[in-house]
């Protein structure tokens, strides 16, 4: 009676346990995934289509762990939080270089659409060194990992 | 394709470190494998990204990882078979109730903490595209793993192989090493499931299928290569040509089913014919290039999708603590407490929860998996790379402390008489374990 009784409690109870987990788990709710490769949309102002290198610029990537969110944008990293569908990352410090969006000390403010599909964000530059950066802008989801650019 | 000048110069890179940090690793008393691990994370943006990114970026561009990674798949295939293949059943009769009992609490409590943990974690570092149960199931999965050959390794280097600790702590990581694929393979076939192009029932029937077909069908027939080595005295290149092809349409089935390219490669390893020659033979042939060359290219590939960096401020590296913890209380402390409550002393039953708390490779093996299905988030990634180099790197201390080698004794197992396995034979095991790691 002895052993049934030690394997029961040790293999039983945690069983138990793991199903009372799952069934608890099932109302807790994670953040929107805005995880990826996102394409910053050619603005409409602009009469011809971008080059494709232009293309290969307006890239970034989101690494999203929950609300804590990495961008990498030409290649300068910025980190923020997710709220919500609110996204709110700043850049580092650093040498800044001559375009909009790759300068230090700089915000982007961004409102995620967790309704559309592929998942598209508006956002807006917050940078103490660049003027006339400010946006709005937006950007499409491409793909969740490396790769999937193609399968849009 | 990348140029192959800088592909050669990335893998020559690779085996320099792993080489060089292994070597470092073993002057202080640590298994070679975990200097390699850690040889990988160095190479990665946590370390050499963070201090010469011009370097990194040259020597690893984004551009070549997709070649790099394809190799070390090829090489973690291998490996997956050659850990299969040295699973031996023999190992797990007779161990009595103290292995039974151990081995499976030894899974089910640090699965139970791991999903516990994840009732924690899952609104703050996972995202809306990966359901609770995915992830808590793999996180629970993640804790239980145990790295069998890593534990072999040890178990011979400090002459435990013939101890009633070392024989029980061996046939409970063998267990726990295929229950914790099994129920991966079910955790990854629920997260993807519909994404293989089949429902989840469909993969679950296939799964279960192929598994029978594997061992009432493919096993009787691969006994034959057996008779053919004993016939020709060794593992002819038409036997090995059998045996890769076996391995790869094993994990083309697996990974067409919509488990993993991996659980065919492991379960390819473990029915096929078991006996100590063929075995060693087998073993012989495949291990120097995948254990030199092509493990620690799978390390680095890790170690570049590693970013430490992401485990930034307080609160994040409080969750990797907490991972930590709750990693080590379930497996050192649920093994220890089983082996307790079975009648071992308390300084055994420590010994064996501290053998059972070795990760290493292994999970590094079930956490690629779990990136490259998106049920984990880089972050989680990062601080389960970091429990399992945690809970690697303390076994052999901590073994020091609770079962110093004065207190180890020589006697025979029990256990080994009575399944009828000589201890000359688990040694044999371990040796060629080692080898492996």
């Amino acid at each position: 009676m002895k052993p049934l009784l030690a394997y029961a409690a040790l293999v039983g109870l945690p069983l138990a346990g793991l199903a009372a987990v799952l069934h608890a788990g099932r109302a807790l709710h994670a953040p929107p995934d805005v995880g990826g490769r996102w394409e910053i949309e050619w603005p409409r102002r602009m009469v011809r289509p971008p080059t494709a290198g232009e293309l290969e610029e307006m890239r970034f990537t989101v690494a999203q762990s929950g609300t804590h969110v990495a961008v990498t944008l030409f290649g300068r990293e910025y980190r923020g939080r997710l709220r919500g569908d609110s996204l709110v990352v700043r850049s580092g410090g650093g040498p800044p270089r001559d375009n909009c969006w790759d300068a230090p000390h700089t915000v982007i403010r961004a409102r995620v659409d967790t309704a559309a599909a592929p998942r598209r964000m508006a956002f807006a530059l917050e940078s103490p060194s660049r003027d006339g950066c400010e946006g709005p802008y937006t950007a499409a989801r491409i793909g969740r990992r490396p790769g999937e650019e193609g399968r849009r | 394709m990348p140029h192959l000048g800088l592909l050669l110069v990335q893998i020559a890179v690779v085996v320099v470190a792993a080489r060089a940090v292994g070597l470092l690793f073993r002057r202080i008393a640590q298994p070679q494998v975990m200097g390699e691990m850690v040889a990988g994370i160095l190479l990665g943006p946590s370390l050499l990204g963070w201090l010469a990114p011009g370097v990194s970026a040259s020597l690893f561009p984004a551009e070549s990882l997709g070649f790099l990674s394809s190799i070390s798949q090829v090489g973690l295939l291998v490996f997956m078979f050659l850990v299969g293949l040295e699973m031996d059943p023999r190992l797990l009769r007779g161990r009595g109730y103290t292995a039974l009992v151990t081995s499976h609490a030894s899974i089910t409590i640090p699965f139970f903490l791991g999903s516990l943990l994840a009732l924690h974690l899952y609104p703050r570092l996972s995202d809306g595209s990966v359901t609770f149960t995915g992830f808590a199931l793999f996180m629970g999965a993640a804790m239980s793993v145990t790295a069998f050959p890593v534990l072999a390794r040890i178990l011979t280097e400090r002459d435990l192989l013939r101890t009633r600790v070392g024989a029980v702590a061996l046939a409970c990581a063998a267990v726990d090493d295929v229950t914790a694929w099994c129920i991966l393979a079910g955790v990854v076939a629920l997260v993807r499931a519909g994404h293989a192009g089949l429902p989840w029932w469909g993969t679950a029937l296939g799964s279960a299928a192929f598994v029978a077909a594997m061992i009432f069908v493919a096993r009787p027939l691969l006994a034959r290569l057996e008779r053919r080595y004993e016939r020709d005295g060794r593992v002819t290149q038409d036997v090995l040509a059998i045996v890769l092809l076996v391995t790869l349409a094993s994990a083309w089935t697996t990974e067409a089913l919509g488990i993993h390219a991996l659980f065919g490669a492991f379960l390819a390893g473990a029915v096929m014919p078991k006996g100590e020659g063929f075995v060693h033979a087998l073993t012989g042939k495949l291990e120097d290039v995948t254990v030199v060359l092509l493990l620690p290219l799978f390390f680095a590939f890790t170690g570049l999708r590693t970013r430490i960096g992401l485990v930034e401020g307080a609160e994040m590296w409080g969750f990797c603590g907490l991972i930590v913890l709750v990693a080590v209380a379930g497996k050192l402390g649920g093994g220890a407490v089983a082996a307790r409550m079975t009648g071992m002393r308390w300084r055994e039953a420590g010994a064996i929860g501290t053998l059972m708390n070795t990760r290493g490779l292994m999970e590094l093996v079930i956490l690629n998996i779990g990136l490259d299905i998106g049920v984990i988030s880089p972050a989680v990634f990062a601080m389960m790379v970091l429990m399992a180099l945690a809970t690697t790197f303390m076994t052999s201390p901590l073994l020091e402390l609770v079962y110093p080698a004065r207190l180890i004794r020589r006697t025979s197992v029990d256990a080994d008489r009575d399944a009828g396995v000589d201890s000359d034979e688990v040694e044999g095991e371990g040796e060629r374990v080692e080898l492996i790691v």
